[in-house]
């Protein structure tokens, strides 16, 4: 009961953070000249039926009024607009877009903690050692190394001249149908489908775009594991374990590193929000239909609803999944006043 | 904590860092490359050869040619001095203001404290490369855009660090005493406790220098930032973009080798410089 | 044995359902923005869409024309109007300014829906009570200003009155933006508020009589028709059409190289001789009436002094635009009306490259070698790279001038709106006439009240000659005009000329029948595709 009511206290706290990240959306739009009537409408039409469109689409109303109009909306009927590129309701882009950026994301971010945390943990045993440096510097040049262009050299090497992977248009060749939908996923979706080729198309996708998000995210990950584990190691009771006599792997798994997961959760949180504005990079380089290219055309072509929709998604995103470590954090560390 | 270490001692944990020297002599080389452009590129970084267009490295054009026959070395060695303005731009003007509030909040305490943390809250919630491009769509493309699209984003970490530094030191006891004293408030917070919470501030900063220039060659990447034909690392890898299937690898190699040296000069600068300056560290 | 005997029996079904299935890949450059003919106008997909579902009364006729290179293909011409869901046309005998359309019969909407006179007059009454695009074109001179001046003589025979009898109008109608939709897709989705369905026919594609129809859209990923196995000029020999929405142009070449899609347009011309090398790719390049235009507003400073725009029309290397920006695939431009567009007269234009005349012409101007020039900016949209590297070389070009000027990028809303508004001060746009009439280019060019005369040009004799010759049929005395009009317009010089951009269109060697049209659609029917 004191644990529902800690979450309920929580998500409350959101709701004006998520407000206000809609406002500033709201705000950013509406300061430059030029709304997506004009893209839509084109030269040829009267003035009268532009303004009657304007109006349509709210725009001639104030500022505060078009927002709280959209407010309503949203939280009566769910309703975010209708996008003024591909004549559908916000809503429903999102829904179908979230899903590329998700899986991008997961595997994106599986790889980094695969990669940095045995890394990491590799240093801190051998600290101040060659493998230590030689770690430490394979983490300061991976988050040194801009990802747009670290994706243009993996994309020149295996794809333009070892050809071993796909062309880098999207998450399935152009043949090839999606799977059924279940969860969105598409390697998910063709494994519960059973079909292995789409499967392996969606892999091999997957490949490059997810390895070029992992290479940044790792670096922090791969700090904050080294430094939470040389602590942990010289830590009291892994002396206590130590002495005991018990084996190396469970005083560096169960004794060393739970202790550590807490500083590695903390800072999860910064890397995941640090890879949700780079997966727009990504997701540009590799033309890999998520949130991020949606985001980046929507503000290019000045879609209002999509703009606010896609950025109304992405902090609820951010901000749920910052939510989310703060629970589990509170879960493992018992010193979190619940 | 500057002060607790003697100046001769940081010289002396500066060499024995090998990574921080390197680091250093990264970031000097490139200011060195932005002060000594006009001298080091062999080219106007505008000139256009259009007898040598697209051309691979050669004696020339020792890092080959775009597409329009600019020389691919000296916009680069010229871009430093953009991108470094920019980043350098961005920290100062993020550092200051984000510190200035931040100080301000923290001093200041009750519903204005409250108020604006929830602010920083809001800023925070954005991904920051989000709200950089909305920031860059709102001012228009430009050099003054990237500027303000990169500070801004950054303006909640300062404001957060310098408030919670001063919480910590405004408990103490010199603190206590110079307000016992009969100090005024805004001679408290300018002259005792701004400068005792600036330490890790700079640390900060200094990191945030490299990321600055990663979040500003980003945007100029996606075409909000800085415009064609101008010599900023990002836009030159824009450029590069289009030729890319051509495999004229040249065109965006050696502008993202300069952004990442860049950064990993920065960063390692600034690691260095958190190991030097962490209590627990110099206690060892 | 029976299963067995079941199992091959199915495999060859489906082989035998393979092998007929054709099915084309096409790259294309973004989503649908709205799915309503009558308003499309921003993205070619959607636009291709409307040309490929919906049909209009009256088409162009297919011409045969040969290329500068001496390959033959096939176009429109759009002074030879032929029937399309108008079996023929005339003007009425007795009423030179009527016509009078004899409407197809047998046609059925995809829906079933019969295809009559009073499907035709509904949608008519849909264009105008919407003030759709289409009222605009029919609108020019005041031909067509109201749904009630098309009449149902009968069943199948629609009668159309002008103010005054004129082929402009006509050619006007063959934009699918007056295509013929649905009464009952009307009927069951109009709204007390929304009596048009106007809402409905933006979010979904009504059903149309043309010869394809919408299977399914993924925004942001495809969009994918099929074919309307009654239409009436029998079933498409292209089954599906697949529409792979690719923004990025060198992405497009890329599956065109990979082979995972038979065709794509808009490649960027870098690209064009790299694919030509590909056995199994076909390039065409067409010559258009496209122009890439450098536009000085008449009515800001320093482009309000006509001496500097003659400055800037001597200053331009277009030689080296086509060569470094188009290789080869543009040709120099021969002035406001482009040659290919009938009554053309290159001799009007006297601007060549020629600095030093550039420079003496900019002192004559009152500001030597630049000095006292205002700020300018030359402004273009993000994500076109020709227009991009055009203002590069302008920006080059102009600086040996003494002109400084600064490139800046905008947003499309931003800049398309700051142009509608006449406030550009230097930008470059691209400009096509899709109705190839010298009197539709010069009105929405160089009319002083045009709502597309971006630069704000105004000279009344222009003026005067377009409004008394754009309606009219004497041939003869209308291209004399539109002569006399071009010297005026080249003395003034508006807008300059950086080049005429060919079209260009890259397909896999099986794809046969591709016809260039104007508004530069594909239209998949005449297509096919070998196995």
């Amino acid at each position: 009961m004191r644990v529902l009511r800690y979450v309920l206290r929580r998500l409350a706290l959101l709701v004006p953070v998520l407000l206000g990240t809609l406002f500033i959306a709201f705000f950013l739009t509406r300061v430059l000249p030029g709304n997506p009537i004009d893209r839509v409408a084109g030269p040829y039409i009267s003035q009268e039926k532009r303004e009657a469109m304007k109006r349509e689409a709210r725009l001639d109303l104030p500022f505060y009024q078009q927002f709280y109009l959209y407010l309503a909306d949203l939280v009566t009927k769910g309703d975010m607009g209708t996008s003024y590129t591909t004549a559908q309701p916000v809503t429903r882009d999102l829904l179908q877009r979230f899903p590329a950026t998700l899986e991008l994301v997961l595997y994106g971010m599986g790889l980094a903690v695969v990669l940095a945390i045995p890394l990491g943990v590799l240093s801190a045993l051998h600290k101040d050692s060659p493998v230590d440096h030689a770690g430490r510097v394979i983490a300061v040049v991976g988050v040194s190394v801009p990802v747009f262009w670290l994706g243009l050299v993996l994309l020149y090497v295996f794809f333009l001249k070892l050809q071993w992977a796909p062309p880098p248009i999207g998450r399935l060749p152009p043949t090839m149908s999606p799977p059924p939908h279940v969860t969105g996923l598409y390697t998910l979706d063709a494994l519960l489908a059973g079909q292995w080729d789409v499967f392996k198309a969606a892999l091999s996708a997957l490949a490059l775009p997810a390895v070029s998000l992992a290479v940044t995210a790792m670096a922090p990950l791969a700090r904050m594991t080294r430094s939470a584990m040389v602590e942990a190691l010289e830590s009291e009771y892994v002396r206590a374990a130590r002495a005991l006599g018990l084996p190396q792997h469970v005083i560096i798994w169960d004794y060393a590193f739970r202790n550590a997961v807490i500083p590695i959760l903390t800072i999860f949180a910064g890397v995941f929000g640090y890879a949700l504005g780079g997966v727009v990079l990504v997701e540009f380089i590799f033309s890999w239909p998520g949130l991020g290219l949606y985001t980046l055309n929507a503000i290019l072509s000045s879609d209002f609803p999509a703009i606010q929709g896609a950025i109304l998604l992405v902090t609820t995103v951010y901000v749920f999944i910052y939510l989310l470590l703060d629970l589990a954090v509170a879960a493992i560390d018992p010193r979190v006043e619940v | 904590m500057l002060k607790r270490v003697a100046q001769s001692e940081v010289l002396y944990r500066i060499k024995q860092n090998p990574t921080t020297l390197l680091g250093l002599g990264i970031v000097i080389f490139m200011f060195g490359l932005a002060v000594f452009a006009p001298w080091v590129a062999p080219y106007d970084p505008l000139e256009k050869h259009f007898d040598h267009v697209s051309e691979p490295p050669s004696r020339q054009f020792w890092m080959g040619t775009d597409q329009f026959g600019q020389d691919i070395f000296s916009r680069v060695v010229w871009a430093a001095r953009l991108d470094l303005f920019i980043a350098a731009t961005a920290v100062a003007i993020s550092l200051v203001v984000g510190s200035l509030l931040g100080a301000l909040s923290g001093y200041l305490g009750g519903w204005f404290d409250e108020m604006f943390m929830r602010l920083m809250d809001i800023l925070q919630a954005f991904p920051s490369l989000i709200l950089a491009m909305g920031i860059a769509f709102a001012l228009g493309p430009g050099v003054f855009t990237v500027i303000v699209a990169t500070s801004a984003v950054n303006i909640p970490g300062y404001a957060r660090l310098m408030r919670s530094t001063l919480l910590s030191e405004k408990q103490r006891t010199y603190v206590l005493a110079a307000r016992a004293v009969g100090n005024p408030p805004w001679r408290i917070l300018f002259r005792h406790l701004i400068p005792n919470a600036l330490t890790p501030v700079l640390v900060n900063a200094t990191l945030h220098f490299g990321w600055a220039i990663l979040e500003a060659a980003g945007l100029s990447f996606l075409g909000l930032g800085v415009a064609v034909p101008n010599a900023e690392w990002g836009v030159m890898i824009n450029m590069g973009l289009q030729d890319f299937w051509q495999g004229h690898w040249w065109a965006y190699t050696f502008p993202g080798v300069f952004i990442a040296l860049t950064v990993l000069g920065f960063n390692l600068v600034g690691d260095g410089l958190s190991d030097l300056l962490d209590p627990r560290r110099a206690r060892q | 044995m029976q299963r067995a005997w079941r199992a091959f029996l199915a495999g060859i079904l489906f082989l035998g359902f393979a092998a007929a299935q054709k099915t084309l890949v096409v790259a294309v450059e973004g989503d649908i923005d709205t799915f309503d003919p009558a308003f499309s106008v921003g993205s070619t997909p959607t636009q291709t869409i409307s040309a490929n579902v919906f049909e209009t009364l009256i088409r162009p006729q297919i011409v045969e024309r040969t290329a500068p290179d001496g390959t033959v293909y096939r176009t429109v011409d759009m002074e030879q109007l032929v029937g399309q869901l108008a079996e023929s046309w005339a003007f009425d005998s007795s009423d030179p300014n009527r016509v009078i359309f004899r409407l197809r019969k047998g046609v059925r909407y995809h829906s079933g829906t019969p295809f009559n006179a009073d499907a035709v007059i509904l949608g008519m009454r849909r264009i105008f009570e919407s003030q759709s695009i289409t009222t605009f074109l029919v609108g020019m001179g005041g031909a067509v200003t109201r749904a009630d001046q098309f009449r149902k003589l009968d069943d199948y025979t629609v009668a159309l009155t002008m103010k005054q009898g004129n082929l402009l109008t006509l050619k006007n109608l063959t934009i699918y933006n007056s295509a013929a939709i649905d009464p009952a897709d009307l009927k069951a989705h109009a709204t007390p508020e929304d009596p048009w369905a106007l809402d409905w026919f933006k979010k979904n594609l009504g059903s149309g009589t043309g010869p394809y129809l919408l299977e399914s859209y993924v925004p942001g990923d495809r969009i994918v028709l099929k074919a309307y196995p009654n239409y009436y000029l029998g079933k498409p020999k292209i089954d599906r059409v697949i529409m792979k929405i690719v923004p990025d142009p060198a992405q497009r070449v890329l599956l065109l190289r990979t082979g995972a899609v038979d065709m794509a347009n808009q490649v960027p011309v870098r690209e064009l001789d790299a694919l030509k090398r590909i056995p199994s790719l076909r390039v065409l390049s067409f010559p258009t009436t496209t122009q890439d235009r450098l536009m000085m507003n008449n009515s800001m400073p320093p482009f309000d002094n006509k001496l500097v725009r003659k400055a800037v029309a001597y200053a331009i290397p277009y030689e080296l635009i086509v060569r470094q920006v188009y290789r080869g695939y543009a040709r120099v431009s021969v002035g406001p009306i482009e040659d290919g567009m009938p009554t053309s007269d290159p001799t009007a234009w006297p601007y060549r490259y020629d600095p030093e005349r550039a420079k003496k012409l900019l002192a004559e101007a009152g500001y030597p070698e630049g000095k006292g020039l205002p700020p300018i900016k030359l402004r273009i949209r993000i994500g076109k790279e020709e227009q991009e590297r055009e203002a590069v070389i302008v920006q080059d070009a102009l600086s040996k001038l003494g002109m400084k000027v600064t490139i800046e990028k905008l947003p499309f809303a931003t800049f398309n709106e700051l142009q509608q508004g006449g406030k550009l001060q230097f930008f470059i746009d691209d400009w096509i006439s899709w109705v190839n009439d010298p009197y539709y280019h010069m009105f929405w060019n160089f009319h002083s009240k045009s709502p597309t005369n971006y630069v704000r040009y105004s000279n009344p004799e222009v003026d005067k000659l377009i409004d008394t010759y754009m309606l009219s049929r004497d041939a003869k005395a209308r291209a004399e005009a539109s002569r006399r009009a071009q010297r005026l317009i080249s003395d003034d010089v508006p807008q300059v000329y950086l080049a005429s951009p060919n079209f260009n269109v890259v397909l896999n060697k099986k794809v046969t029948g591709y016809i260039y049209f104007n508004d530069q659609l594909t239209r998949f029917f005449y297509m096919d595709k070998k196995p």
